[in-house]
């Protein structure tokens, strides 16, 4: 009975949710079910890790990348980096592919939601001690596209943002809608 | 989470994505899942409905400052 019960408190203990908020310096978004995590993890591409389909350096930054912890080798999906500017995390990894490394930022865990294992990336510490802050976005933005320079957020500038809003409107429901709701609600 | 989508070679901000944001789909593909999050992989969209959840009517445009004010 006593091996039963060690074999069942074994089993537990991996599925165990594990705090990573200890030692974080994560600042608040102030999203519903945010919580601080730092942790180690490689900067995996996602794609590659469930199909095998595996080009060289996660894809060049035409994938997805997550974070394989190092804890419990839990992949972590990176959805957002440190910018409040509709910017991803895959930029800000790729410099790390395959790299072990300490993240800090935000899980988003909340039952209700089902979500889990969500993360919004602050910072990356690499194994040399330099910590990196995941704000490079914009910056990538601005050199692949040197003719959108220019005052205000990056989505007012970019070329092919402007060509759909152009014809689709800002709703997507074309100008006229468009035309309609701005006169009702402006 | 979308991984692929047809005849785009990006799936970090690809083209495809962009276009079909907020539409409704109909899509054919394999659907992967790993510690609780799913994952597509789509290889063809049969079909496009266009923006059928029109959330403005119910939330306003969303962000509100998605629109610019005309002043």
């Amino acid at each position: 009975m006593k091996h039963f019960i060690a074999l069942i408190a074994l089993a537990g203990t991996p599925l165990a949710a594990q705090d990573f908020s200890e030692s974080s310096e994560a600042k608040t978004w102030n999203l519903y079910a945010e919580k601080p995590a730092r942790f180690e993890a490689r900067v995996v591409d996602v794609l590659c890790n469930l199909t095998g389909d595996c080009p060289d350096n996660c894809g060049d930054g035409t994938r997805q990348l997550g974070l394989l912890r190092t804890a419990d080798d839990v992949m972590v999906f990176a959805l957002k980096n440190n910018q409040p500017a509709f910017t991803g995390a895959a930029t800000d990894l790729l410099p790390y592919c395959d790299q072990t490394v300490t993240v800090d930022g935000l899980l988003i865990e909340d039952e209700d939601l089902n979500a889990r294992n969500l993360y919004l990336v602050q910072t990356v510490n690499t194994a040399d001690g330099t910590v990196n802050k995941a704000s490079q976005w914009t910056r990538e933005w601005a050199k692949a596209n040197p003719g959108a320079a220019g005052k205000g957020p990056w989505f007012r500038r970019d070329p092919r943002i402007k060509e759909i809003i152009s014809r689709e409107g800002y709703l997507g429901l074309g100008p006229e809608t468009d035309a309609e709701y701005i006169a009702e609600n402006f | 989470m979308v991984l692929k989508m047809p005849g785009d070679g990006n799936a970090n901000g690809g083209d495809t994505a962009l276009r079909l944001a907020a539409h409704t789909d109909e899509a054919d593909g394999m659907l992967y899942s790993r510690d609780g999050l799913n994952y597509l992989v789509v290889a063809d969209v049969l079909s496009d409905f266009d923006i059928q959840n029109r959330t403005h009517e119910d939330y306003g445009n969303i962000p509100s400052f998605s629109i610019p004010d005309p002043e």
